[in-house]
């Protein structure tokens, strides 16, 4: 509908008979006034309004008048009279189908316009928060992390581990909860280090003095289980108790970067193959460390730690800069019965937050390849939403960067890649 | 002797009741912990369990050590 003002007013009166409210009119506008009443086909009411006089509408209580100063309208409105509200007289058309749907594409195209103003904007504000970075890890390199659209926005990620030193100042705007299973020993304070370095590797962003990437889900909120103690000892029980607790928390990754060894022919704890797989139920996947007991190639390496040997948990094995498997990495040598490689990442010289002095340490473990491999998980399930965690982990393996010339008991399905 | 530490999987569909704990308490084990989400427990005894004469079990092992990995 468009709208077109005319010369008329429409007068809006307080509930009182007609007679009161037109001799209220005559005497305060000086009009005189027909009752609609009186209307008829001889007795038209624009023939009434062209005389000069009101038509007063008496089942609405509304008159309408022509031709008269506002002003005069404005003191009957502001004096104690009759009159509630008038307004200028409004013409309507009808609608026309085509012009309708005329004002409508003009109305799409200008939130498109906007649409288009507000990605720019956000996407140049992503470009501004990368050029913040001036280097990366060999890791970070590696993986290709600065071309991934992802962040782990949303995602829980839990690192069971020795603690986490929360006053490091890298993750000072970070949500990050923790709880200890260790008796008399905070989880905040990681005395000895370890769970500081995987969570930043996991969940860290950049180095707040050079601005060095070294973490990968830089927006996941942060679980910290502390289930190892300040000399690095745990035991099933402290882990248990830490995964009940992830997964009461609705963790989607939780990163293991500790193992038990275990014997060639030994077979997998069914404990752990049954928490692997209420994990996953639960929408969790468990990633542990494939363990460093080998010492190749002088010997012939050992096998996957447990709980990394449960077939429901991802085994992680460690690469070196040339994307070889490290020497000390373990192998999947009882694959029959479950204790696999799954996926292997970078683990070797590996740069990430500290709890010393200086913030930062340089580390070599499949300790250290866990967290890479867990960080990606974490991206993997920002992206598919809708997806199982088992459905994310066949994703990881299927995506992986196939380790020509290597082993699968050394390197699994290859390296874990990135999300683009 | 020294107590031993076991973790034992409860069977499917069991959850610990106040029943099941007593039960354990009269074989002389103590149910130390229960892991709700997993249906798992943490059990402490003086001698070696055997699973094959216990009620509500699937599989028990005893507690073990871990440590990092770097």
């Amino acid at each position: 509908m468009k709208n077109k003002n005319s010369n008329r007013y429409i007068l809006l009166h307080k509930a009182d008979s007609a007679q009161r409210v037109m001799n209220r009119i005559e005497k305060e506008l000086n009009i005189q006034c027909v009752s609609s009443s009186e209307l008829s086909s001889t007795v038209r009411a624009k023939s009434i309004l062209n005389a000069g006089s009101g038509v007063f509408f008496k089942n609405l209580g509304i008159t309408v008048v022509e031709n008269i100063e506002e002003e005069k309208l404005v003191d009957s409105l502001n004096s104690s009279s009759s009159l509630l509200h008038w307004e200028l007289e409004r013409k309507f058309y009808p609608v026309s189908e085509l012009e309708y749907l005329a004002n409508i594409k003009k109305s799409l195209l200008l939130l498109e316009q906007q649409v288009l103003e507000l990605e720019t904007s956000l996407f140049a504000k992503e470009e501004t928060l990368e050029k913040i970075v001036e280097q990366r890890t060999w890791g970070m390199d590696i993986l290709e992390v600065q071309k991934s659209k992802y962040s782990g926005a949303g995602i829980n990620i839990a690192i069971l581990d020795t603690g986490f030193y929360k006053n490091h100042p890298d993750f000072v705007d970070r949500t990050i909860e923790g709880k200890s299973f260790i008796d008399n020993q905070a989880w905040d304070l990681d005395v000895y280090g370890h769970g500081t370095h995987c969570t930043g590797t996991a969940a860290g962003y950049i180095s707040h003095d050079d601005k060095k990437r070294y973490g990968i889900a830089y927006e996941s909120n942060i679980f910290i289980g502390k289930v190892l103690s300040d000399s690095a000892v745990g035991s099933t029980s402290t882990i248990l108790d830490g995964i009940d607790w992830a997964l009461e928390k609705e963790c989607q990754v939780i990163s293991m970067s500790l193992g038990s060894t275990v014997g060639i022919g030994e077979k997998p704890s069914p404990i752990f193959e049954h928490v692997g797989r209420k994990a996953l139920e639960r929408g969790c996947l468990i990633v542990a460390a494939s363990g460093n007991d080998s010492l190749r190639p002088a010997t012939l390496p050992k096998p996957v730690s447990s709980p990394a040997n449960a077939e429901s948990i991802m085994a992680v094995a460690a690469l070196d800069k040339y994307l070889k498997v490290a020497n000390f990495s373990n192998a999947g040598l009882n694959a029959s019965d479950g204790g696999r490689i799954d996926l292997s990442a970078p683990g070797v010289d590996v740069f990430s937050s500290y709890s010393n002095a200086s913030h930062y340490k340089i580390l070599s473990g499949t300790s250290m390849a866990t967290p890479h491999v867990a960080g990606v998980a974490a991206l993997y399930f920002e992206a598919f939403p809708g997806l199982t965690a088992a459905e994310i982990w066949l994703k990881m393996e299927k995506n992986a960067l196939e380790l020509t010339g290597q082993r699968r008991r050394d390197i699994g399905s290859g390296m874990v890649k990135v999300l683009k | 002797m020294k107590k031993l530490i076991y973790i034992a999987m409860l069977k499917d569909g069991v959850i610990l009741t106040d029943e099941i704990e007593l039960y354990f308490r009269e074989q002389e084990i103590t149910v130390l912990n229960y892991y709700s989400n997993l249906g798992l427990i943490e059990l402490e005894a003086s001698e070696f369990l055997n699973i094959n004469n216990l009620k509500y079990i699937e599989a028990l092992e005893l507690e073990r050590s871990f440590t990092t990995e770097n």
